[in-house]
């Protein structure tokens, strides 16, 4: 499948939201949408409803874990990845519980992550049932 | 737990019972060595698509 649509590429470092963004343009055509921090993700979440967001765990102020319960909350149906170098059982497991469809490390190497990506894509950018009209 | 007398077989020797196992079970998954094990991108991507698949198999359950 092709990614198209709205992408949230959320962490507080430039670079690494540089990094995501080049990965995620190799998957489609994507309108790619910034936020460096947990209170930018959720306002811009809020305005514009992106189809994916990719999120940094290890942010100040709010972190990735409570964006996601943030998000959530806003929007049950939501589709986060989480994006990051903690890799602790504990915080994994907290965003599995959250929610988010799927969690990525950044160490992992540019072509793998790109053909993780794209398995995660294919396998959960179908429709939103949270948001499909009644008949 | 309790040791079982008077039996040869090796696995009536141990008894659990069901909420002890539990109750152990839950604390060594909040132990903190447990909680701060470092897990491969396998492992993780495993637990996701485990839990992915039963909260597909049950709508309605986050």
């Amino acid at each position: 499948m092709t990614l198209t649509g709205k992408i949230l590429v959320v962490d507080d470092e430039a670079h690494i939201r540089k990094f995501v963004i080049q990965l995620v343009k190799t998957l489609g055509d994507p309108t790619i949408l910034q936020a460096a921090n947990g209170e930018e993700a959720l306002k811009v979440y809020e305005h514009e409803r992106p189809v994916l967001v990719l999120l940094d765990v290890n942010m100040p102020r709010i972190d990735g874990i409570e964006t996601l319960r943030r998000l959530k909350l806003l929007d049950p149906g939501c589709r986060v990845i989480m994006l990051t170098s903690l890799v602790n059982r504990q915080t994994v497991e907290a965003c599995l519980h959250l929610g988010a469809i799927a969690y990525l490390r950044k160490d992992n190497p540019p072509d793998d992550m790109t053909a993780r990506l794209r398995k995660i894509v294919d396998d959960n950018l179908g429709a939103k049932p949270e948001r499909a009209e009644a008949p | 737990m309790e040791p079982r007398s008077g039996s040869a077989s090796p696995f009536d020797e141990v008894k659990y019972s069901l909420p002890e196992l539990l109750r152990d079970v839950k604390l060594d998954r909040s132990s903190s060595l447990f909680s701060m094990e470092k897990l491969d991108q396998d492992t993780i991507s495993r637990l996701f698509e485990q839990h992915n698949s039963r909260r597909a198999a049950k709508p309605g359950e986050e």
